[in-house]
C-alpha cells in the first residue's frame, strides 16, 4: 500500500470546504466553532500534506474519474499550486478566524444573521479557488471561474448597504462577460483541436490566426477579472462596498487566481505564441498599472479604496 | 440615428459610433476566423473519428446515451461544480436579503376554479414526466437537468397558483433538498476512493447504479432551487400586482 | 455556404450583438439580456461545432462534448442570471433606479 498520492491530499483539500459549505448552509449557526478555526486549521495540514507528498513523489496529473485526458478531466499537482493552495490557505483561513467578531449579530434584510450567510459562502469560494488553482482543463477552469464570481458576489452583497448592492451588480456583470469571453476562446480552441486538456492543447497547438483570437479572448476575459490596467476600473469600488474580510478576500486571492490562470494557460497552452514580446507587453502594462495607481491613491479619500489600488 | 431610450446617457453618439464600428470589425475577425476551422480536429486529424468520445468509450461509460456519459462519468466533475454555482445563486439571494417572506393575503388565484383544477392534472403528470425522463436519461435524450426543469415548471405553477406560499430558506428540508444534489455527488466521489479507484471513479459495474443514484438527488435539487429563484425574483412583483388589484 | 458555416456565422453574430448591446446601454435588465444573448452565441458555436456534417467522414452521431459543455453551460448563465436579477430588483426596491450611478446622467460621484 502506497503512502498516499498527492492526489488523495488534492482530492480532500476541494472536498472538504464543499461539504463543509453545504453543511454550514443547513446547520451553519451550530457550527461556529468548526467553521471559524478548527476547520481552516484542518485545511492547512491538508495542505502540508499534500506538500509534503509532492516532495516525496514530484509533480503529478491526477486524472479525475479514471479517465485519461482528454476524455476526461485531469489536475496538474506541482509546486507552482501547492504554493498558491498555501496561500489561500492562510488567507481565508484568517478570514474565517476574523469573520465572528466582524459580523457579530448583524442581520440580513430578511433577519438572517450575516455570519449564517458567510460561512457557505466563503467554504464555496474556497472550494472554487482551489479547484481552480488544481485545474488542468481549460472548460473546467471556466466552470470553477464562475464559482468563484458567484461566491465573491454574494460575499460582497452581504455588507447590505446601497452600495455594496451597486458594487456587487458592477462585479457580477463584468464577471459574467469576463466569462463568456473566456469561453468563446475555449470553444474555438476545442474547434480546432478537439481537445480540452491543457498539457494535450499546449502540445498540439500551431500559430495561426485563429490560435491568436482564441488566446487574445482567453486572455481579456482573465484581464478583466485580474482587473489589470487597462480593465481595472470595477475593482475599487467592489473593495469599497464590501465587508472588510471580503476586501482582504478579494484583493488578496480571487485578483491572484486569474493572474495565475493567465501563467498557466500563456505557458502551458500557448508556448508556441508566447513571444518575449508579449512578456515586455506584460511588464509595460504592470508598470503603467502600477503609475495609474499611484496617482488615484493621492486622489482616494477612503482608506479602503487605497488599499484596494 | 434616432435618439435611442435605452442608450447610456454618458456615451455620446461619437463614441457609440466609434463602438459599432470596432464591434463591426471585431466581428470580422471572428467570422474569419470561424470560417477557418478545419473539418476535422487537429488531435484526430490521424483518426477516423470526430470526437474523443466513440461507441467503444460510451459502452464503457454504464449508459447508452453519450452526452449522459459525458455529463455523469467522463466529465462528471464538471457537472459536480455547475451543481454547486445553482446552490450559490440560491445563497447569493439569501446574501442579499432578498428572501421572499409568507405572503399572507391570498393572491385571488386560489379561487379560480378553472386554474386548480388544470393543476390537479399538470402536477401529477409533470412529476411522472419527470421521473420518465430521469429514468430514460441513460439511453436517450433526458436527464437529471431536464427532469428538474420539468418539476421546477411545476412548482411555479403551484406559486402563481397561490398554493405555494412558503418561506424556503427558513425551513431546514428546504436548505437540505438545496444541497442534496451536490452532497451526494461529493460523497460518492469520496466513496469510491474507499475501494482504491480515483475521486469520481466508478468501479466496474456499479456505473449505472451510482449515475443513477447522483442523477436524482441532482433532479430534486435543481427542481427546488429553480422553484426558489423563480420565486425570489418573481415573487415579490406577482404579490404586489395582486394587491393593486384589490 | 454550409449549414454549419451559417451556424457558425450566426453564433458569432449574436455574440457581437450582445456585446453590442452590454457596453452601450444603461438599464440594467437589457445588460442582464445582452451577456444572456453573448452566451447563446457562444453556445451556438459549439453546438455547430459537434454537428455530424462537419466532416466528410460522416460518422453515425454527433459530437457529445460539446453538447454537455453547452448543457454546463446553459445551467451556470441561468445561475448566474437569476442571481443578477434578483439584486438588481434588490437595487431597484432599495434606491429605485435601474441603472448604476456612474451611467445615470447629472452623477454627483467622482469617476476613478
Amino acid at each position: 500500500m502506497n503512502a498516499p498520492g498527492p492526489g488523495l491530499w488534492a482530492v480532500l483539500l476541494v472536498a472538504t470546504p464543499l461539504l463543509l459549505a453545504l453543511a454550514a448552509h443547513v446547520i451553519g449557526h451550530r457550527m461556529q466553532a468548526i467553521l471559524s478555526w478548527i476547520a481552516p486549521l484542518a485545511m492547512i495540514v491538508l495542505v502540508v500534506g499534500l506538500i509534503q507528498s509532492l516532495s516525496n513523489q514530484g509533480a503529478t496529473v491526477y486524472q479525475i474519474g479514471g479517465w485519461e485526458a482528454p476524455l476526461g478531466i485531469a489536475w496538474r499537482i506541482d509546486g507552482l499550486a501547492a504554493a498558491m493552495l498555501a496561500m489561500t490557505a492562510v488567507i481565508v483561513g484568517a478570514s474565517c478566524v476574523y469573520a465572528p467578531g466582524y459580523f457579530a449579530g448583524s442581520l440580513t434584510k430578511s433577519n438572517v444573521r450575516k455570519i449564517d450567510v458567510f460561512w457557505p459562502l466563503t467554504y464555496l469560494l474556497w472550494a472554487a479557488l482551489n479547484a481552480l488553482l488544481l485545474s488542468a482543463d481549460v472548460f473546467n477552469i471556466y466552470v470553477t471561474l464562475e464559482l468563484m464570481t458567484l461566491a465573491s458576489v454574494g460575499l460582497i452583497v452581504l455588507a447590505g448597504s446601497a452600495d455594496s448592492l451597486a458594487a456587487a451588480i458592477r462585479y457580477l456583470l463584468l464577471g459574467l462577460l469576463a466569462s463568456l469571453l473566456y469561453l468563446l476562446g475555449v470553444a474555438l480552441l476545442y474547434a480546432n483541436y478537439g481537445v480540452l486538456d491543457i498539457a494535450i492543447l499546449g502540445s498540439q497547438l500551431e500559430g495561426n490566426g485563429l490560435t491568436w483570437v482564441a488566446a487574445t479572448l482567453m486572455l481579456v476575459g482573465l484581464m478583466i477579472k485580474t482587473a489589470l490596467f487597462p480593465m481595472h476600473f470595477w475593482l475599487p469600488p467592489a473593495h469599497a462596498g464590501a465587508p472588510a474580510p471580503v476586501s482582504a478576500l478579494l484583493s488578496a486571492l480571487v485578483v491572484k487566481a486569474s493572474f495565475y490562470l493567465t501563467l498557466r494557460l500563456w505557458f502551458g497552452v500557448f508556448p508556441e505564441i508566447a513571444q518575449p514580446l508579449a512578456a515586455q507587453f506584460l511588464g509595460l502594462l504592470g508598470t503603467c498599472a502600477i503609475l495609474w495607481g499611484a496617482v488615484q491613491a493621492l486622489r482616494a479619500e477612503r482608506l479602503k479604496v487605497l488599499v484596494a489600488y | 440615428m434616432n435618439a435611442n431610450p435605452s442608450a447610456n446617457p454618458r456615451l455620446g453618439g461619437a463614441t457609440r459610433t466609434l463602438l459599432l464600428v470596432l464591434m463591426l470589425g471585431l466581428l470580422y475577425l471572428l467570422a474569419v476566423v470561424v470560417l477557418m476551422i478545419p473539418e476535422r480536429p487537429l488531435y484526430l486529424a490521424d483518426d477516423s473519428r470526430l470526437s474523443v468520445v466513440d461507441e467503444r468509450v460510451i459502452a464503457e461509460s454504464g449508459v447508452g446515451n453519450p452526452v449522459t456519459a459525458v455529463l455523469l462519468n467522463f466529465r462528471a466533475y464538471d457537472t459536480l461544480l455547475e451543481l454547486a454555482v445553482l446552490v450559490l445563486a440560491v445563497i447569493g439571494v439569501q446574501a442579499a436579503g432578498a428572501v421572499v417572506v409568507p405572503r399572507n393575503s391570498k393572491n385571488g388565484w386560489q379561487d379560480n376554479r378553472l386554474l386548480q383544477a388544470a393543476l390537479a392534472i399538470i402536477v401529477p403528470v409533470s412529476i411522472v414526466v419527470a421521473g420518465d425522463l430521469l429514468w430514460m436519461g441513460a439511453d436517450h435524450p433526458g436527464g437529471a437537468f431536464q427532469a428538474g426543469a420539468v418539476l421546477s415548471g411545476a412548482g411555479i405553477m403551484l406559486i402563481l397558483a397561490g398554493r405555494l406560499n412558503h418561506s424556503f430558506l427558513n425551513d431546514w428540508r428546504y436548505r437540505v433538498a438545496n444541497i442534496a444534489g451536490v452532497a451526494v455527488f461529493v460523497m460518492v466521489g469520496l466513496l469510491v476512493m474507499t475501494v482504491g479507484e480515483k475521486f469520481l471513479e466508478y468501479p466496474g459495474g456499479y456505473a449505472k447504479a451510482l449515475i443513477l443514484a447522483i442523477e436524482t438527488a441532482a433532479m430534486g435539487s435543481v427542481a427546488v432551487v429553480f422553484v426558489f429563484l423563480f420565486d425570489a425574483v418573481a415573487g415579490p412583483l406577482a404579490s404586489a400586482r395582486q394587491e393593486d388589484r384589490q | 455556404m454550409t449549414p454549419l458555416t451559417f451556424y457558425l456565422l450566426c453564433g458569432v453574430g449574436l455574440f457581437g450583438m450582445g456585446l453590442f448591446a452590454f457596453l452601450t446601454v444603461a438599464h440594467l435588465l437589457r445588460k442582464v439580456l445582452a451577456l444572456n444573448v453573448l452566451g447563446a452565441g457562444v453556445f451556438m458555436v459549439l453546438i455547430a461545432v459537434a454537428h455530424p456534417d462537419r466532416s466528410s467522414l460522416q460518422p453515425a452521431s454527433p459530437d457529445p462534448i460539446p453538447h454537455a459543455l453547452v448543457l454546463t453551460g446553459i445551467v451556470v448563465a441561468v445561475s448566474a442570471t437569476a442571481l443578477a436579477l434578483a439584486l438588481t430588483c434588490q437595487y431597484y426596491a432599495v434606491t429605485g433606479r435601474t441603472d448604476l450611478p456612474e451611467d445615470s446622467p447629472g452623477s454627483e460621484r467622482p469617476g476613478p
